[in-house]
């Protein structure tokens, strides 16, 4: 793979093709959730470690599994299987390296598994066929898509707090208003990709 | 809700009519499907594969559910709605491949809508099979009327057509078709129903 490729791959994955604004991949953990910068951040940093590993495990199961005996309708579990061994991995790795304070903390976070972005980066990966490298780099910058909208989010929504908002658009539809109009400058960069 | 994700909704975003528990789970499960959902032919399928999903899903989770400790219940609703997300996608690559290559990533994706997770973690593991089955059945056919609706006002607004066939010799407003105009559409949607909901507890 060469520089080029990469960079095709991130201004597709974090850009023109933003898997929260342009595939709705992810949204709706940030509707539900996006209270701090700090928490939006780290969010943001597991999913992009989680994506980054698990897209090109799941490249390799579609290339030696899956495709061969075309398998490709079990892609949900056996990907989901993929990123829950993965996660409980890292949760792992994390606890012998930093040993919690309080045994609450050392849970595996097992929502991280629920956000689309994971799955999405892995389904992707198979479907455009891509080579373990070039899903680790796609999994990489669709995490970075995903944290970088949203720390987008968050400041939107910081911003509209003060406002005087209609009192019919009060709550989700000002949300869903603001995600669209947030979507459309990426939706403008889609051209590039052609 | 077992799970800080689903807890944690923010208050500010619950208002009005489409707050309530019946509904608005429902609404943020719209995403992802919403951005495959651009025709009425996409969103029926989608919704009712999600619902025949949660439904065949929720039979087992719910005769297992003493078996199941808590900590191990997002797992437990993954594996099942994960498996029968397989077969939904393997029935509809049988039987209706071209629908299949139009929805693509999204049927995979329908074992981890938000919809089908908290329904089955939140109903199936609390109650017997019949009630879980009956609770799956009315989420699943609500949220296919919601999200059929929507894709089918895109398709006709969007795009001029309604189920492939073209009602209008133009289209209106072709950015409904985008996931952008999609979204705008379902917040001024939403925003509408919270207005006549709000009008007519004023009248009464």
């Amino acid at each position: 793979m060469n520089a080029g490729q990469i960079l095709f791959l991130a201004f597709g994955a974090i850009l023109a093709d933003n898997f929260v604004f342009s595939r709705l991949l992810g949204l709706r953990p940030l509707l539900s959730g996006a209270d701090s910068l700090s928490g939006a951040l780290k969010t943001g940093a597991a999913v992009t470690v989680l994506a980054a590993l698990s897209a090109p495990a799941a490249a390799l199961a579609e290339r030696l599994l899956l495709a061969p005996f075309s398998l490709e309708w079990l892609r949900a579990p056996v990907f989901l299987l993929i990123a829950a061994a993965i996660l409980l991995l890292l949760s792992a790795l994390r606890r012998k390296l930093f040993p919690p304070k309080s045994p609450a903390a050392s849970a595996a976070p097992a929502e991280l598994l629920a956000n689309c972005v994971l799955l999405g980066a892995a389904l992707f990966s198979a479907q455009r066929n891509y080579r373990p490298a070039e899903a680790f780099f796609f999994g990489l910058f669709a995490g970075l898509g995903f944290t970088l909208a949203a720390v987008l989010w968050y400041g939107f929504r910081k911003k509209l707090e003060p406002a005087d908002i209609p009192r019919p658009f009060e709550g989700l539809p000002i949300a869903l208003i603001l995600a669209g109009l947030l979507a459309l400058p990426f939706l403008s960069l889609s051209g590039l990709m052609r | 809700m077992n799970h800080p994700q689903f807890r944690q909704i923010p208050a500010e975003l619950k208002t009005g009519f489409f707050a309530q528990p019946q509904l608005f789970p429902l609404l943020l499960g719209l995403f992802p499907p919403l951005a495959a959902a651009r025709t009425l032919q996409n969103g029926l399928a989608l919704g009712l594969a999600s619902g025949a999903v949660l439904l065949c899903s929720s039979l087992p989770l719910s005769l297992l559910r003493n078996r199941i400790p808590a900590r191990m219940r997002l797992f437990a609703a993954l594996a099942a709605l994960s498996c029968f997300t397989a077969a939904a996608d393997f029935l509809l690559e049988t039987f209706f491949p071209v629908l299949w290559a139009n929805l693509g990533i999204y049927i995979p994706l329908i074992s981890v809508n938000c919809v089908l997770i908290s329904r089955a973690e939140d109903f199936s593991f609390r109650n017997p099979p019949a009630a879980a089955a009956a609770d799956a059945l009315s989420a699943g056919l609500r949220f296919t009327l919601l999200l059929s609706g929507l894709a089918a006002l895109r398709e006709l607004l969007g795009a001029g057509s309604l189920w492939g066939f073209s009602l209008l010799p133009f289209a209106p407003l072709p950015l409904l078709v985008s996931s952008a105009g999609g979204l705008i559409l379902a917040g001024l949607l939403i925003a509408a129903g919270q207005c006549i909901f709000e009008k007519r507890r004023q009248r009464v």
